[in-house]
């Protein structure tokens, strides 16, 4: 089932410099349950994709629809609260939280009951597979593998089942690695997410249903 | 949403408590200053406002070149115009008189008119006379002189001389004088009147009169007399305190409209006519002057101040805001709104500001700078200069592109 799809997308932005272009007349389109990847080289334009693909910005020129809904007509922070999370290479967390706070924020967000938001997330937390003893740590006492974990587990508390991830393996070792991408897969065929990792790495770019390829702006497709 | 608001920058005003306590500290700074400058504004006009009970400004009717002040030709319109005036009070008002008791035959006036009187409307008009030295009749005080009745305060050796009381009356026989064409002094007979005597003092030492009084009765039982007889009324001398020197002008154009002018010192032909005003007014003038010009200088750099407040409000909200601008990309990406997470931001400086500003006007009014109102002022100007600094501030995150800052921070 189509969940989100991209027609003739283009984004341009200005610089201090100059204008770029770092999207051209992009098509896709991403079904639920499966997990994508979104490949290229550095300046490419993948990251920028992924970001319109979150609504974190429109389109200059082009439309993406969700569930059949263009996102020029959605309340976009309303979608990234309910429908869709982002992870990064850089995890994003609040450092200043603790990784039990981090969790519930999107919660919090959503007006869930107090008593609710911690059970759930420590649900959450176990099912990236994360101990208890983690709850009341800081993110800055924590591995990379673990904090990308968190941030996994923060973008599920929202309760969307869109997730997005820009170089979630970046900062990692090949063993972290190698367990993100285990979850991401998992939450994307066993709890039936639409899940789109935007990589370099083509050792994780197998590991997902389908490939697009970027180059210069432009989207290919590869199976 | 607004309780996620205040809970979350609760939790952030004591998860980032050093630059909490460092804004507090700034907030209770820039409100000290303020309620000093206030405080100041606020003294110098009620130093202004007390100006008139401090320095009080006197004046009296004179004759053209001011060197005569009793002894006047004072028409009624004048003393009637100084009554009604809403810029005088405290008015002394004499008219001197020459009398006799009882009718005499006018060729033996040298023997029986004697009796120096004056027609007051207050004991204060006789320098040197103590007024707690008077003995009263029981129910008489000096407030009779300010009526019309006919009572009169005898001197105690006139009262001795003639065998009177207090309670006893009297016929007093009335003159008054005039000047002729070439300024010479005749004495007409006015009215002969029975006083009753209400009072009694020693005159006599009344040592600052030239020619103390041996009899004081009402201004206004003379001027009855005289309205009896249909005799143009004067007074001999009249002096009074203006009500609001801070309005001189206006007391001043209305003493004009009463025929008053300002003495002319260089003035060559002098005659006795009361129709110049002498004001002193020079001391009050002096320092009232002053005041306003501290209270124009104070006044007109307030608004210089509050810009400057304003600009720290803005500079240090800019400063603790730009620090966070990775956790607002992050509150955005979370799906919190543009506006909510500046509201979240303004309500954090908000609370600091106003916890600062409260500290900073409690310790003020308990320093004694200012008072309570004063400092709620304070509080008030305070809080909407920094706030809107803030807002400033914030309108600048707001412009923020999330998506790019979120990349950057990869």
């Amino acid at each position: 089932m189509e969940k989100i799809r991209a027609e003739q997308v283009s984004y341009t932005y200005q610089t201090k410099y100059q204008k770029v272009q770092a999207v051209k007349n992009a098509t896709c389109s991403f079904e639920q349950g499966k997990i994508y990847a979104i490949t290229g080289e550095s300046g490419s334009g993948k990251s920028t994709l992924l970001s319109l693909l979150a609504g974190l910005d429109l389109p200059t020129s082009g439309e993406i629809y969700v569930d059949g809904e263009p996102m020029r007509g959605k309340n976009r922070d309303i979608y990234r609260q309910k429908e869709a999370s982002v992870v990064y290479q850089a995890f994003h967390l609040l450092p200043l939280l603790t990784v039990a706070e981090n969790v519930m924020l999107p919660m919090e967000m959503n007006k869930v009951p107090r008593t609710e938001r911690r059970e759930r997330a420590i649900q959450l937390l176990h099912s990236v597979g994360l101990s208890d003893d983690m709850y009341e740590k800081f993110p800055k006492m924590m591995s990379g593998g673990e904090q990308q974990r968190v941030a996994i587990a923060r973008a599920m508390a929202a309760g969307g089942k869109i997730l997005l991830a820009d170089e979630p393996t970046g900062n990692l070792d090949s063993k972290n690695e190698q367990n993100i991408v285990d979850i991401l897969v998992s939450l994307a065929h066993e709890k039936d997410y639409l899940v789109i990792v935007v990589t370099h790495n083509q050792m994780v770019a197998q590991r997902t249903d389908m490939v697009y390829r970027m180059k210069d702006g432009v989207l290919l497709q590869q199976v | 949403m607004f309780v996620f608001l205040l809970a979350t920058a609760l939790k952030n005003i004591r998860r980032y408590w050093r630059k909490s306590v460092l804004y507090t500290l700034i907030c209770v700074i820039a409100v000290l200053t303020l309620q000093i400058y206030i405080s100041n504004i606020d003294k110098t006009e009620k130093q202004l406002k007390q100006l008139p009970q401090a320095i009080p400004v006197s004046a009296c009717i004179a004759n053209l070149n001011g060197e005569k002040i009793a002894a006047l030709y004072i028409p009624e319109e004048i003393v009637q115009g100084l009554l009604d005036s809403s810029h005088v009070e405290k008015e002394k008002l004499k008219v001197l008189l020459l009398g006799a008791v009882g009718d005499f035959p006018l060729e033996e006036w040298k023997t029986h008119l004697t009796l120096p009187v004056v027609g007051t409307n207050t004991l204060a008009s006789l320098d040197g006379l103590d007024a707690d030295t008077v003995t009263w009749l029981p129910g008489y005080g000096p407030e009779v002189l300010a009526d019309a009745e006919p009572v009169c305060v005898a001197d105690t050796s006139l009262m001795e001389a003639n065998g009177w009381s207090l309670g006893d009356s009297f016929p007093l026989n009335l003159y008054y004088y005039r000047y002729g064409n070439y300024n010479e002094l005749f004495y007409d007979p006015l009215e002969i009147v029975d006083y009753r005597i209400v009072g009694q003092v020693n005159l006599k030492a009344v040592a600052a009169e030239v020619f103390p009084p041996e009899i004081i009765i009402p201004f206004d039982a003379v001027r009855v007399s005289y309205h009896r007889q249909g005799i143009e009324f004067f007074a001999d001398s009249a002096s009074f305190t203006v009500s609001d020197p801070l309005n001189l002008n206006d007391f001043k154009a209305e003493m004009k409209a009463l025929g008053l002018s300002p003495i002319n010192p260089a003035a060559e032909f002098v005659d006795n006519k009361g129709n110049s005003l002498l004001v002193d007014d020079v001391t009050f003038i002096n320092a009232a002057t002053r005041l306003q010009e501290s209270l124009s200088l104070l006044k007109g750099f307030l608004p210089l101040l509050v810009a400057v407040l304003a600009a720290i409000g803005y500079f240090v909200s800019y400063l603790i805001i730009q620090n966070r601008r990775d956790e607002y990309a992050v509150l955005r990406l979370l799906g919190l709104g543009k506006v909510k997470s500046m509201e979240l931001y303004f309500i954090e400086i908000a609370l600091i500001t106003l916890g600062g500003s409260m500290i900073g006007a409690l310790i003020a009014t308990s320093l004694d700078i200012g008072n309570m109102m004063v400092g709620a002022m304070v509080m008030g100007i305070f809080f909407l200069c920094f706030t809107s600094g803030s807002v400033a501030a914030l309108w600048r995150l707001g412009k923020t592109n999330v998506m790019l800052a979120l990349t950057q921070m990869d």
